[in-house]
């Protein structure tokens, strides 16, 4: 009896450290996606509101109905916007020496195989080609001169359902570990 | 056989991943471009519907694989591996082809009565 319950003490461990690891990830992702924001959209972000209003009542003092001004301000706004994004944007990656080549998602991608291949993982073995196969398309696709952003976006996006069934497949070995156990 | 191993319960997804590799062994994102490729662009299989798809015909003997020899990949380590239709996998796609002519000429024959 007292055997089977420090059995399930350690499959509950071996859960609650499984969880904490993919919640690690989870945040991480989320604060790497902020701190993007917060580091290159948050310029464009007021410069749009600032653009809307001022153009908005610049189109209204001409004497333009509200509803046609403020929509014509908002798509004047938001490609001026864009285009401004893509000059810094552009300015940023020609000026920026290549730090680190493990950063955004290949670091992300890096620490999920650096937490998977522990040696004996069984998700390591049945997924890491997949894993692999995810990085050799974002390789295809910078090849193909994708842009970075929507290369990044869909890696997260990729990396993100590799996390979701990789770790789903290990909450039910674990599952199926502790009702062995009992 | 259990109902679900049984050839003629094979998914379109999976009988698409055993075609692609009916004549040469492929790896992952190849069966992917392969498949995209041949429906001109119009059946395409996500990472997340391939990889469990390929585990699961791996469970049912349908296919096999080898690690590739390639490096590993330099952020993840992480390597390359190789599919393979097995014996009972050709022996599948073959029934399931059989009992689509089957069906076919069956519908003809109603027609004509």
């Amino acid at each position: 009896m007292r055997r089977g319950t420090s059995n399930i003490d350690r499959l509950l461990q071996k859960i609650y450290r499984s969880s904490l690891l993919l919640l690690n990830i989870v945040f991480k992702a989320i604060a790497i996606a902020l701190m993007w924001l917060a580091e290159y959209m948050l310029t464009e972000i007021i410069f749009w509101f600032v653009t809307l209003g001022v153009f908005a009542r610049l189109l209204i003092t001409v004497g333009i109905s509200p509803s046609i001004a403020y929509s014509f301000s908002i798509i004047f706004s938001l490609s001026l916007c864009a285009i401004a994004a893509y000059i810094s944007y552009a300015s940023y990656t020609k000026k920026k020496p290549a730090r680190n080549k493990r950063q955004g998602e290949a670091g992300l991608a890096y620490k999920i195989g650096q937490n998977l291949d522990d040696g004996k993982s069984q998700q390591w073995h049945e997924y890491q080609d997949w894993l692999h196969d995810i990085m050799l398309s974002r390789r295809q696709l910078l090849d193909e001169q994708c842009p970075r952003w929507k290369v990044k976006l869909i890696t997260y996006r990729r990396l993100g359902v590799f996390c979701a069934v990789v770790g789903m497949s290990k909450v039910r070995q674990v599952a199926v570990r502790i009702g062995r156990s009992r | 056989m259990s109902k679900k191993d049984d050839p003629l319960n094979l998914t379109l997804t999976e009988e698409s991943i055993l075609n692609a590799i009916l004549f040469r062994e492929r790896y992952g994102l190849e069966i992917m471009k392969a498949i995209a490729e041949a429906s001109g662009g119009k059946k395409k299989i996500g990472f997340s519907s391939l990889y469990p798809n390929l585990r699961k015909l791996e469970q049912k003997g349908f296919v096999t694989s080898r690690w590739g020899d390639e490096t590993p990949e330099e952020n993840t380590g992480a390597r390359r591996r190789y599919y393979q239709i097995t014996g009972s996998g050709i022996a599948a796609v073959n029934q399931k082809q059989e009992y689509l002519r089957a069906l076919q000429s069956l519908t003809l024959n109603t027609g004509e009565l």
